[in-house]
């Protein structure tokens, strides 16, 4: 067990876990919107900047992606601490001035106006679906595009995203709900990847219950029988 | 600080907000996009600095733009995001009278910044040759040409039609247009 400091109260964190998780194990509120336990940590929003002071030097870090480490002191509402992440979520509204998700974090800081030019934009550039889509799913089928201000999410030269299964891992994920997904009669479409596929019925209850193409992919992946996805998980189980 | 090991002389007729306007185009670009108090900072300053640069500005901006600066500099992961607020908060430190006077008085002391410029013809000076009003690509100066058997007009620029090109004040044998 490693033990330090955070806002004076001792934690305890495992090797290997970041002071994000173990913060909001203890019940500190730290805001953040790039960091999902699942994957790796990112930290590209910088919404969960810390202070952190060690071996008497302290500075702003991103506590997702800091590790634990014997006898830090980690703080997290210092001055300087509220005076960035305040900016930071200013300029994350701009951006995305409808977002409901943001307009809340935005209230709960205390931030009434926004001193710069309102854009449209919808993505806030967490690559969370991204990092789901490479690290968990496997499928590589999105993937960040440009940089600096052109920077976005996009699936293979911002045509149609054909390593996309349709699982709809990033729909989930992401934070502002912005990737949308609709099923009409056999056929599921996720929007935002322009990927429509056709999916299968269960042979049972006759419900259309997954992409032919997912089911596919998973059976090969796991060495399954050929008929192991005729019956949908609920009929199976 | 700006660069790697170079070394820029700038003069009076370099102004100092249009530098970091350069600058800050520079490194909006540059940034890879990954943070976002780099990515939208960046952005950011530049259109704050490209609105007082064309007379837009508003004196709260220059306390906007010491805030972004340092949370630019502060919550960035990498060196560029570190030091990418320099120009701004460097020229911002040593002559904010310049960047007061774009706001203040809508005036750019370096005359660089186009849409704060006003030419002028001196009439006591101006020898009605016309070559200004031949040089202007927008048909914005009028008067007469001086001949040997003809009174001329003076030439005046019309400040609604002038593109503020600087063509008539680089055609201008006589040092007649005054520019402000």
């Amino acid at each position: 067990m490693i033990s330090f400091t955070i806002d004076g109260q001792m934690v305890e964190g495992k090797e290997g876990q970041n002071v994000l998780e173990v913060a909001l194990d203890a019940g500190f509120d730290i805001p953040h919107l790039c960091y999902n336990e699942n994957v790796k940590p990112y930290g590209a929003c910088r919404l969960c900047l810390v202070e952190v002071s060690r071996k008497g030097r302290s500075r702003l870090t991103t506590s997702c992606n800091y590790p634990v480490m014997e006898g830090i002191e980690v703080f997290t509402s210092t001055e300087k601490v509220l005076r960035a992440r305040r900016m930071i979520m200013e300029l994350l509204i701009a951006m995305c001035p409808g977002s409901p998700l943001l307009q809340g974090m935005a209230k709960e800081m205390g931030i009434s106006e926004i001193r710069f030019k309102k854009e449209d934009k919808d993505c806030i550039l967490c690559g969370l679906c991204a990092r789901v889509c490479e690290e968990i799913v496997g499928a590589h089928a999105i993937q960040f595009a440009f940089r600096g201000d052109r920077r976005e999410v996009v699936p293979p030269f911002q045509g149609e995203a054909t390593n996309c299964i349709a699982c709809g891992a990033c729909v989930i994920v992401c934070p502002v709900n912005v990737i949308g997904m609709k099923e009409e009669g056999d056929e599921r479409t996720i929007t935002r990847w322009k990927r429509t596929l056709k999916m299968k019925q269960c042979k049972i209850c006759g419900n259309y219950f997954a992409p032919w193409y997912q089911l596919e992919k998973i059976r090969e992946k796991a060495n399954l029988p050929k008929d192991f996805f005729d019956v949908c998980y609920t009929c199976r189980s | 600080m700006m660069g790697s090991g170079g070394m820029i002389v700038m003069d009076e007729s370099n102004c100092m907000v249009d530098v970091a306007k350069y600058f800050m185009n520079f490194l909006k670009d540059e940034s890879c996009g990954k943070c976002t108090s780099c990515r939208e900072g960046t952005k950011r300053m530049h259109e704050i600095l490209t609105e007082i640069t064309e007379g837009r500005g508003k004196l709260e901006d220059l306390d906007l733009l010491e805030e972004l600066g340092w949370v630019t500099a502060e919550a960035s992961l990498c060196a560029l995001g570190g030091t990418a607020p320099n120009p701004v908060l460097s020229t911002l430190r040593y002559f904010r009278e310049e960047y007061e006077e774009h706001i203040v008085n809508k005036r750019c002391p370096a005359k660089v910044c186009r849409s704060l410029l006003k030419y002028r013809i001196l009439p006591e000076v101006c020898t009605m040759c016309g070559r200004c009003a031949k040089a202007c690509p927008a048909n914005a100066i009028t008067g007469k040409r001086k001949t040997k058997k003809e009174e001329g007009i003076p030439f005046r620029i019309d400040e609604e039609k002038c593109i503020k090109c600087g063509m008539c004040f680089e055609s201008c044998k006589f040092n007649a247009i005054e520019v402000q």
